[in-house]
């Protein structure tokens, strides 16, 4: 009879030890938190003609504007590398928010690369922008997994 | 009082004769596989140097282009890892999944050549490993070999009662020191009993070091310690790691675009690259990663890349996690970072793999397993010579209510170590409704 007794109360303990075993989804608010900054293209990721058009983007951190940026430049080069930009400082307006004209003198795939830090944090993302008609080349370009570098120069932080 | 000390010694010695049996042949295979691993380092260097060692030029290629060669040699395999060279004299990995199979391939960072391909299933101290934790069996091995350190507990606190001295005794033999003067059955008996009680502290120690590793207890043990802040940050040992925070879209949706595209509907090509492993490599060392260390790739569009580092010293772990469109840091978690919870796990992780202290921590822990192996081989000695033929030769046990408090102690451990209590649960069920139902088994058992 006792042992009897002793079984259920395992069994229920057991039962009640194991209800509350799963990692909070919210835990990583108890340890260490990173600010890192993020990148909001407000500008379209593709436009139907070739042109000038202009960059436009935001720089966040922590749900706010970027404060004590250090530097913002932007690249920008198609697939067979025919039109580049070297590092180059996007013009800041307000709020940090940023935009730079780029004259896209032929059709095709584009990159166009953020780099912009503060003392502590570096970002540099690469938006793919479509511009008019895409060539194979560009089409083999965008199914590619090899990411695409910015080897045309500009000295980097 | 002396009936109610009798009545309870053979309870417990009952219970300690069960677990001894359970345990020994695993207990043996543990001593000996934790006993090979903790000489890991020595045995791949060993094994692999010739993959290891490259000779130092001026200029490596960057990571990227290492990684290219490796894909364009094996295009049919995704690359899954990056190991950077840690060393001007050291190859860099890259890890490689083909099919079900997994490599390791070993490139020289400066020529790019292929050194070697190394299926991981053909690397033996991750066999090893593999037989230590879960005895080669996938999850079910894992369990069982929770369910043995589990019971090796109650071996070790049925045992201690067992060895402690009674008033009556006054000399230390038999208790810290061997009697090799008291007659053969003396002599067997502290052959097992003596190097056990000395080796209680190190057996513990490797048991507490080693659940937290565990599939079941250790895993549900650390997601509760993580929750209240003072264990692993998430996503270390239990939980998820961030997703990148960068806000994709889809170019195939562009309606132009997908036109020309012509790619499978289900296909998605964000309108970002993912950043380059070399940018990568730049915040780690920014991030004052020490060398050694190895990048994961996403796996999944709205993934992250990891970086991770777990060297010979805790106090030099890192788990960073990185948007894989910005290379911007989303965690970046050191040692200094655990709660204490967290730093007292990951120090014993390292003693119990033998790496905090080098040399001095391996020969300390080898010693206990060798140790392990005796105590146990000295148990199975003395039983078999006690044993009736025809018998298990299991102590009977005693009455029953001079042995509540064992039994309360047994329920409480079966409680904080579920499996025991599951375990429990079967020997209950197997005693009440099998052994003490069938005579022969009755007698086999003793019951």
């Amino acid at each position: 009879m006792m042992k009897s007794k002793l079984m259920y109360m395992v069994v229920f303990a057991l039962i009640f030890v194991l209800a509350g075993c799963e990692t909070r989804s919210d835990a990583n608010t108890l340890y260490k938190k990173e600010q890192p900054l993020e990148v909001q293209f407000l500008s379209k990721e593709a436009y139907e003609k070739e042109g000038e058009h202009t960059i436009h983007f935001k720089l966040l951190q922590d749900g706010q504007s970027a404060k004590d940026l250090q530097f913002t430049h932007i690249s920008i080069w198609n697939v067979d590398r025919s039109v580049t930009l070297d590092m180059t400082a996007a013009l800041e307006e307000k709020d940090g928010t940023f935009t730079f004209p780029f004259d896209f003198k032929k059709p095709g795939l584009y990159y166009v690369q953020i780099h912009a830090g503060t003392k502590t944090e570096t970002i540099s993302p690469t938006q793919r922008l479509l511009v008019g008609k895409l060539s194979k080349k560009d089409i083999d370009a965008l199914q590619s997994t090899t990411p695409s570098s910015n080897s045309g120069g500009g000295h980097h932080h | 009082m002396k009936k109610k000390t009798t009545e309870l010694y053979k309870t417990v010695w009952r219970w300690h004769f069960y677990a001894g049996i359970f345990v020994a042949p695993f207990l043996i295979v543990l001593a000996i596989t934790g006993g090979t691993y903790l000489f890991k380092p020595q045995i791949e260097q060993a094994l692999y140097h010739s993959y290891y060692e490259v000779k130092e030029e001026s200029t490596k290629m960057d990571a990227d282009a290492q990684v290219a060669v490796v894909q364009k040699q094996y295009p049919e395999g995704t690359v899954t890892s990056f190991k950077p060279s840690s060393s001007p004299t050291r190859s860099s990995e890259v890890g490689l999944a083909e099919g079900d199979a997994t490599y390791t391939v070993f490139l020289n960072p400066y020529s790019g050549e292929v050194i070697k391909k190394l299926d991981n299933h053909d690397r033996i101290m991750d066999r090893i490993e593999e037989l230590h934790g879960e005895l080669m069996v996938g999850t079910w091995g894992d369990r069982l070999v929770e369910l043995v350190t589990c019971w090796v507990i109650v071996l070790i606190i049925t045992g201690v009662y067992l060895w402690f001295p009674r008033k009556s005794k006054k000399e230390k033999g038999g208790t810290f020191l061997i009697r090799f003067n008291k007659g053969e059955r003396a002599l067997r008996r502290d052959l097992h009993a003596v190097p056990a009680v000395w080796l209680t502290a190190g057996i513990a120690f490797l048991i507490a070091t080693g659940l937290p590793w565990s599939g079941f207890w250790g895993t549900n043990f650390q997601s509760i310690v993580t929750n209240t802040g003072q264990g692993y940050p998430p996503s270390i040992w239990t939980g998820n790691p961030p997703d990148s925070v960068t806000q994709t879209k889809d170019l195939t949706k562009v309606p132009w675009a997908a036109e020309t595209l012509e790619v499978p509907k289900s296909t998605i090509i964000p309108n970002y690259e993912r950043v380059s492993l070399t940018t990568i490599e730049e915040n780690a060392e920014k991030r004052g990663v020490p060398e050694g260390y190895k990048i994961v790739m996403p796996q999944t569009a709205e993934g992250v890349y990891t970086i991770s580092a777990f060297p010979n010293k805790a106090q030099d772990e890192v788990t960073m996690h990185l948007d894989q469109y910005t290379g911007a840091v989303l965690t970046d978690y050191r040692y200094d970072n655990y709660g204490w919870m967290g730093k007292a796990i990951a120090l014993g992780i390292t003693l119990h793999k033998g790496t905090q202290f080098g040399l001095i921590n391996q020969l300390i822990s080898v010693l206990i397993c060798v140790g392990i192996v005796l105590v146990v081989c000295s148990g199975i000695y003395l039983w078999w010579k006690r044993k009736p033929s025809h018998q298990l030769g299991a102590p009977k046990s005693g009455s029953a209510r001079h042995a509540y408090g064992f039994y309360i102690l047994l329920v409480i451990l079966g409680i904080i170590f579920p499996l025991v209590g599951l375990s429990l649960i079967v020997i209950f069920l197997l005693d009440f409704l099998v052994i003490h139902r069938v005579a022969r088994l009755k007698k086999f058992f003793n019951a």
